[in-house]
């Protein structure tokens, strides 16, 4: 029996994404009501729901937003729009720049498809959070370097360098951990709401020492302002905020402890008849995964380095490129995993249960059919054998439950 | 003539992967069509080696021939079922069951998903084909050699990373059309 489905579904729900896809194209609804035939007045009441859509209405607002309709009405996840609360913590961001409003709206998409593909399998969200911690009675580095350490500590690290930082955060801790392309100046996004948990977006596009810089940036921000959804902006230098001071002096205790970065120290410093090397400092940093200036201006402030080391080699035309490059470091791989492996996982299963057709797989992906069937046979582990003409197919299928006892 | 038959994206991407793309298509001798949503999706397939980029491939060379035909959805009731389907499925997938369900076309799918909700129409049950049941009906064709259609299913599989499940009817008779002319095949 034919249904008009759009009578099922609250109108106040697919107002709201009618709404969130208008803004992220970033038009208003006088022009959209232009663009449909409509009185703006129309537009308004559709994305308060006081007023139901059609279907043709609906299939004409897909296209007018360049959005299929599926991402309408094929979605059961409703939460608090991530956009309104940015909005309350950088109003003036967004209004300055349109295109910040996107990069909240695709964090927010991705979220809700995690949450849609575990209500599909049946699993529950992996949550294990800290409590939020405190960041009043001390210096910024003070109180970041101390929250450092007690998480290193919790989290069992030790002083060494993390070599797996994002899947300890996913997998012990349960953050939703994304990575997609962004504005340049954007380094990463973190918000938080009741239904969707701690969600992470990293900028896809920037080197891999600075990803992890602002992975470990975003895990502060959720450890200490877990409330107030966050971008990160790279070159405004916010220093002047006492919240993104605390939280950079986290992340830099966090990924390069003072301990462990001075035991390492004084190993090359002893193994070095000449002394510590330009080569070496770039060594160190691609061990620990940070820029080399991050690293240089933290043995500065641990007086392993003369104050203005960095500013000299600056001066001088340092080019850590150049001697990445030399040394045979790759220091800018892209992002083998734009999406977190348990939702990888997740999609798969749900796609070989039959839950999930290929195209809507697909969209989970955010790739094309062919790319989506390779994610498949990867999940699925197949190794394919010539064998005197023939395949053999060894399967291993990872995303297969195992009966724990 | 037989029913109209309208193509989906899992099967366009095998169809075009075999080489042989129209003649397969011509092969089929009704009327093809494909919808707007499908063919608005950028399609690729593996090139010989896989270290070889992604080529972008379309179905605009069937267009051209006049051998396929691009159809959307029309009045109100294809359109309430393609929104009703996208609700279970993806736009391409809603818009081509939403039609073949209005038209009475055959519905080319080898989407598991795609296919039980076709068969869930119980009001208008959609008549399905398969890659695998296009391929055997190409191969039946007078002049299609196995070594033709030897190297087509090795093209599907290669290229477009598709093969039949064991449930699928014709399994072995993909298994043995990939095998023949074995000699051939190991120098390869």
């Amino acid at each position: 029996m034919d249904v008009n489905i759009l009578e099922q579904i609250d109108p106040r729900i697919i107002g709201t994404r009618l709404q969130d896809a208008r803004r992220a194209t970033g038009l208003t609804q006088q022009a959209v009501a232009d663009e449909m035939g409509m009185a703006r007045t129309t537009v308004v009441a559709i994305e308060k729901g006081e007023r139901r859509l059609s279907p043709a209405e609906l299939i004409q607002f897909a296209r007018v937003y360049r959005r299929s309709v599926s991402e309408f009405v094929g979605r059961n996840t409703v939460t608090e729009g991530f956009v309104a609360q940015f909005r309350a913590t950088e109003r003036q961001m967004l209004e300055d720049n349109s295109d910040y409003e996107g990069v909240a709206l695709e964090l927010q998409r991705r979220s809700e498809d995690y949450v849609e593909l575990e209500q599909v399998a049946g699993v529950r969200a992996q949550r294990s959070y800290p409590s939020v911690y405190e960041t009043s009675g001390g210096s910024a580095e003070q109180v970041g370097s101390e929250i450092a350490a007690t998480e290193r500590n919790r989290l069992g690290l030790g002083d060494g360098p993390i070599g797996n930082l994002r899947e300890r955060l996913e997998t012990e801790m349960g953050l939703r951990i994304f990575y997609f392309s962004m504005p340049s100046k954007i380094a990463g996004v973190f918000a938080y709401n009741e239904d969707l948990g701690a969600c992470i977006a990293i900028n896809s596009r920037h080197p891999r020492d600075r990803r992890q810089w602002s992975l470990a940036h975003e895990f502060g921000h959720f450890l200490m302002h877990r409330y107030q959804a966050e971008i990160t902006i790279l070159l405004e230098r916010r220093l002047h905020s006492a919240k993104e001071r605390v939280t950079d002096a986290f992340a830099e205790n966090f990924l390069m402890p003072a301990s462990g970065v001075n035991r390492r120290f004084t190993d090359i410093h002893r193994l070095s008849p000449k002394g510590v090397t330009l080569g070496d400092i770039v060594n160190f940093a691609n061990l620990y995964q940070v820029s080399v200036q991050a690293l240089v201006l933290r043995l500065e402030s641990l007086k392993r380095l003369a104050p203005g080391t960095w500013d000299r080699l600056t001066t001088e035309g340092f080019e850590v490129r150049k001697a990445q490059n030399l040394l045979g470091i790759d220091a800018n791989p892209p992002v083998s995993d734009l999406f977190p492996q348990r939702y990888i996982s997740l999609a798969v299963t749900a796609f070989r249960n039959g839950h999930l057709s290929e195209g809507q797989l697909a969209k989970y992906l955010h790739t094309d059919r062919l790319s989506t069937r390779l994610v498949v046979e990867e999940v699925q582990n197949q190794v394919h054998r010539e064998i005197e003409g023939d395949f053999t197919e060894v399967e291993v299928d990872l995303a297969q439950p195992l009966g724990v006892r | 003539m037989a029913k109209p038959l309208l193509l989906d994206t899992s099967v366009i991407l095998n169809i075009i992967a075999t080489g042989s793309g129209l003649d397969v298509v011509k092969s089929l001798e009704r009327e093809c069509f494909v919808c707007t949503a499908v063919a608005a999706e950028a399609i690729y397939i593996r090139g010989e080696d896989s270290a070889q980029p992604l080529q972008l491939v379309s179905v605009q060379p069937w267009i051209e021939s006049g051998r396929v035909s691009i159809v959307a959805p029309e009045g109100k009731r294809e359109e309430e079922l393609y929104v009703q389907f996208a609700a279970d499925l993806d736009d391409g997938e809603a818009m081509s069951l939403a039609i073949c369900v209005g038209r009475q076309y055959v519905f080319a799918t080898d989407d598991r998903k795609a296919r039980r909700v076709a068969g869930s129409q119980l009001s208008a049950p959609v008549d399905l084909l398969s890659t695998p049941e296009i391929l055997h009906t190409w191969s039946s064709g007078a002049g299609i050699l196995s070594e033709t259609l030897r190297e087509a299913i090795l093209r599907v599989e290669t290229k477009a990373r598709f093969k039949p499940a064991p449930s699928d009817p014709l399994f072995e008779w993909w298994h043995r059309g990939r095998l023949e002319d074995k000699a051939s095949f190991k120098s390869r």
